[in-house]
């Protein structure tokens, strides 16, 4: 396969109680790139997002069929196959309500991972590798002089940045986004933005968004997902300029809501 | 890696073993009421139930003067208990932020879990003492009822409480609305449409006091013979297991074993009934 | 019609003043009844007092005290890892229908009556312990003192102790699972988008609870504390200060239960004494665990 995929779809089939929600989907998510997943609520967007670093499995009743490949160092590999904690901590995932562990201090969030997992020993390492990700997340400045806060203290864009860095921290390959920016005030929104887009140097960016004007802000590339299978895939300029499907130009000029045409 | 899965194999192990520390011990009492106390019931169950107690050394006799005294006993700790604790539930429900209603909130909160032999100490202080009593009658099963209904009180009025809030407002605003008084729309409306949850109420209330011993040995004393008097200590199944249970005598300890049987099966048979109330409430 | 409508709620209200007053009718009524003791005897020598004799007319509470909160506190050690993985495995590990059925279990081990347990210590656990674990621990364990005695019985402490144990932990469990069942779908999320396995993950949980299950298990100390019968059927009733947990000792409740309802005059007023200070231990703990779980409602589980 080619060396600038990162994570390969193969017909994805994904059902909840024997109700089909992923219909067979297939797409190839470039590396070192942003490739933002755009399509109404309800059309399957987060569960192609959590199938590949299979955080579906966690919904009781679900079903899995197809293959997920995902790009780790060199090598691709079957992700149904690997140790689901080994892929999640090589893929990361931002959740769409900033979610850090609110009981413990802004330093714990950023080192149970690592430390859990073994990636650096000792409280010396774990800290410098806090402070390494936080600097990276945009969020060192904020939080220094409060790093023993509980992180419930922190704002609602600020625990989000924190989530971010906690991604960060277990130095995945690929970044997972599922509409971070919802519910944020546009300081933070922008500044997640901007964020995701550097991110794109050191990791593969994929994010679900609802915002066909955010996807044009950071992606390289857009997927455009409706009733559970791809519509659309390409350059985010050829896709938002010239979309190829009818569906497609429908939900980007705003004319297709939550599935219903407008 | 392996060594993070056996980890967690060890961690599942000991949470399925913790299980097990839980359900072994009720098992085996269980068991034994049934193997040193069930032989007892179904070979002479007229006698057992019905007859008094024999003394010791003798073969033979019941619990029958236990039940009629547990009977006394609990029947006038629901009469004092169940209105007292349903009409202060209906008030914490129904006025939820007097001062009065926080109040008594905050109180059967700690009442709830407050010792319970101390309730049979104050009832026998204020009433039955010979000293300080207000009826200076001794150890007296009037107290010991008191005691028991006093204990179940905070428990029926806190679940009464709950049962009501369960009710709709709409259910509540329209009543009023076609011009009911609040006491029309309390006890016409509102009472007999949480029915079901009120009988929870009392029952969890009453399970609770059925199995309760300490206050009633500290305000009533102890009593091997038929209930005479309120103002005499009256005998109750509870505290005839106690008795029995510490006495060196074969025929009276497999007698305590028997009447643990019957006891068990009783606060099962309530808690049996609360809970399909509650499932036909849900 | 105002008139109407306000005096149902004067009646209703007249029952709930009623309920607001029990707790400092308790407290009152105690005060008085031991008023005689403390009129001739002082408080202190009362709490420090070192020997209980009903018959030398020696009235000391420290033993009791002591016998209390080491049974007491050996029950809460006994509980807190069996009713934390209990409540674990219930709502974490095991189907819902199954955790559903041991729920019921959990209810009914709370419904048995105390002395029914009692009479299961006396007869059955304490007699197997002293041929079992006891005969172990003093043969193998015996340079350890706590485990030193002079002569095995089945009733001693660490008979009460287990005993207790077994008696608080359904009300633990209980706690603790609601408390489970409160954790946010999004922090487990959170831990297993992390590569967190599932202990991990538990473990975050529990952190996350915490104070939860800190206020239970003060609880669960409360009722432990509280327990008078079955206590007093285990334990041996000798007044002691050994620190071996296989002699036996006397608590707060059994010299109440045990000599309450023959004690007349000083006596009496002596052992209510006595329940004036389970009433301020009680009191303590429900408060404690009610201003950290208030704590624990006004911050990150707001």
């Amino acid at each position: 396969m080619l060396d600038n995929v990162a994570v390969s779809v193969r017909d994805l089939r994904v059902s909840i109680n024997n109700k089909e929600i992923i219909k067979g989907i297939s797409i190839d998510f470039p590396r070192y790139a942003v490739t933002a997943i755009i399509g109404p609520s309800g059309s399957g967007k987060t569960m192609l997002l959590r199938s590949i670093n299979r955080l579906v499995e966690l919904i009781p009743d679900v079903k899995v069929s197809g293959k997920i490949w995902v790009r780790i160092g060199d090598e691709l590999h079957d992700a149904y196959t690997l140790d689901p904690s080994y892929l999640r901590r090589k893929v990361g995932y931002v959740f769409q309500k900033p979610n850090p562990f609110p009981h413990l201090s802004i330093l714990k969030n950023m080192t149970i991972g690592p430390m859990l997992n073994g990636i650096a020993k000792g409280k010396k390492n774990l800290e410098r590798l806090a402070e390494e990700k936080l600097k990276e997340a945009g969020l060192w400045d904020e939080v220094k002089d409060r790093l023993n806060d509980a992180a419930w203290r922190l704002s609602g864009g600020q625990q989000q940045r924190l989530c971010i860095a906690r991604a960060l921290a277990l130095e995945p390959e690929i970044i997972l986004f599922d509409e971070p920016t919802t519910g944020l005030d546009l300081y933070n929104t922008k500044k997640i933005e901007e964020l995701m887009v550097r991110l794109k140097e050191k990791y593969t960016v994929i994010a679900v968004t609802h915002s066909v004007d955010q996807a044009g802000r950071i992606a390289d590339f857009i997927a455009f997902i409706y009733n559970g299978k791809l519509i659309e895939f390409g350059s985010a300029a050829s896709v938002l300029k010239s979309p190829a499907n009818e569906l497609t130009e429908l939900f980007i000029t705003g004319r297709v809501l939550d599935g219903v045409k407008v | 890696m392996s060594l993070k899965k056996l980890r967690d194999v060890v961690y599942t192990g000991l949470a399925y073993l913790s299980l097990l520390l839980l359900i072994i011990p009720l098992a085996w009492i269980i068991f034994e009421c049934i193997i040193r106390g069930g032989y007892y019931i179904v070979s002479r169950p007229l006698e057992f139930f019905t007859d008094i107690g024999r003394p010791p050394g003798v073969e033979g006799g019941g619990i029958g003067h236990a039940i009629q005294g547990s009977l006394y006993m609990l029947g006038l700790a629901l009469l004092i208990g169940v209105p007292t604790g349903m009409f202060a539930g209906i008030y914490l429900a129904e006025r939820r932020n007097s001062p009065i209603a926080k109040a008594a909130r905050f109180v059967s909160d700690i009442l709830v879990e407050f010792p319970t032999i101390l309730v049979g100490i104050v009832t026998y202080i204020f009433l039955a003492s010979k000293v300080t009593g207000i009826l200076a009658t001794g150890p007296a099963a009037f107290a010991a009822s008191l005691a028991l209904a006093l204990i179940m009180i905070p428990i029926v009025a806190r679940s009464v409480e709950a049962t009501f809030l369960t009710i709709p407002s709409e259910i509540r605003e329209g009543a009023y609305a076609l011009g009911f008084s609040s006491g029309q729309v309390i006890f016409r409306i509102l009472l007999p449409a949480v029915k079901a949850g009120v009988v929870t109420a009392v029952l969890i209330g009453f399970a609770k006091i059925i199995g309760e011993s300490a206050p009633v040995i500290v305000s009533n004393g102890i009593s091997n013979f038929w209930f005479s008097k309120w103002t005499e200590p009256a005998p109750s199944i509870p505290v005839l297991i106690y008795v029995y249970g510490l006495s060196p005598f074969k025929e009276w300890q497999t007698q305590a074993w028997a009447a643990s049987l019957f006891l068990l099966l009783l606060v099962m048979g309530v808690g049996f009934l609360a809970r399909r109330l509650t499932k036909k409430l849900l | 019609m105002t008139t109407v409508r306000k005096s149902i709620f004067i009646f209703l209200g007249g029952f709930a003043l009623f309920l607001a007053l029990i707790l400092p009718l308790y407290f009152f009524g105690e005060l008085y009844g031991a008023s005689e003791f403390f009129s001739k005897f002082s408080f202190l020598d009362f709490i420090l007092g070192r020997e209980w004799s009903l018959s030398e007319q020696k009235y000391g509470a420290l033993p009791a005290i002591y016998g209390t909160l080491t049974t007491a506190g050996l029950a809460l050690l006994i509980t807190m890892p069996v009713s934390i993985a209990a409540a674990v495995a219930m709502t974490e590990l095991l189907p819902e229908w199954l955790s559903e059925k041991l729920g019921i279990i959990v209810d009914v081990i709370a419904a048995v009556p105390s002395v029914v347990v009692g009479l299961w210590g006396i007869a059955s656990l304490g007699p197997f312990l002293s041929d079992t674990l006891y005969k172990f621990l003093v043969e193998n364990l015996g340079f350890i003192p706590i485990f030193q005695t002079t002569t095995l019985t089945a009733y001693n402490k660490l008979t009460a102790a287990l005993m207790l144990g077994y008696m608080i932990t359904p009300f633990a469990v209980s706690v603790i699972k609601e408390n489970l069942r409160l954790v946010p779908m999004e922090i487990k999320e959170a831990a297993y988008a992390l590569g967190l396995t599932k202990w991990e993950v538990i473990r975050i949980t529990l952190s996350y609870i915490k104070p939860g299950i800190f206020a239970a298990l003060m609880l669960a100390l409360g009722r432990a504390v509280a327990e008078a019968v079955a206590v007093s059927m285990v334990i041996g009733n000798t007044c002691s200060f050994s620190v071996s947990l296989l002699e036996p000792a006397c608590t707060l409740t059994t010299l109440i239960i045990n000599n309450f309802a023959e004690a007349t005059g000083i006596e009496a007023a002596a052992l209510i004494g006595l329940g004036l200070v389970l009433f301020v231990i009680s009191i303590l703990m429900v408060l404690v665990s009610r201003l950290i779980y208030g704590k624990l409602l006004g911050g990150y589980m707001r």
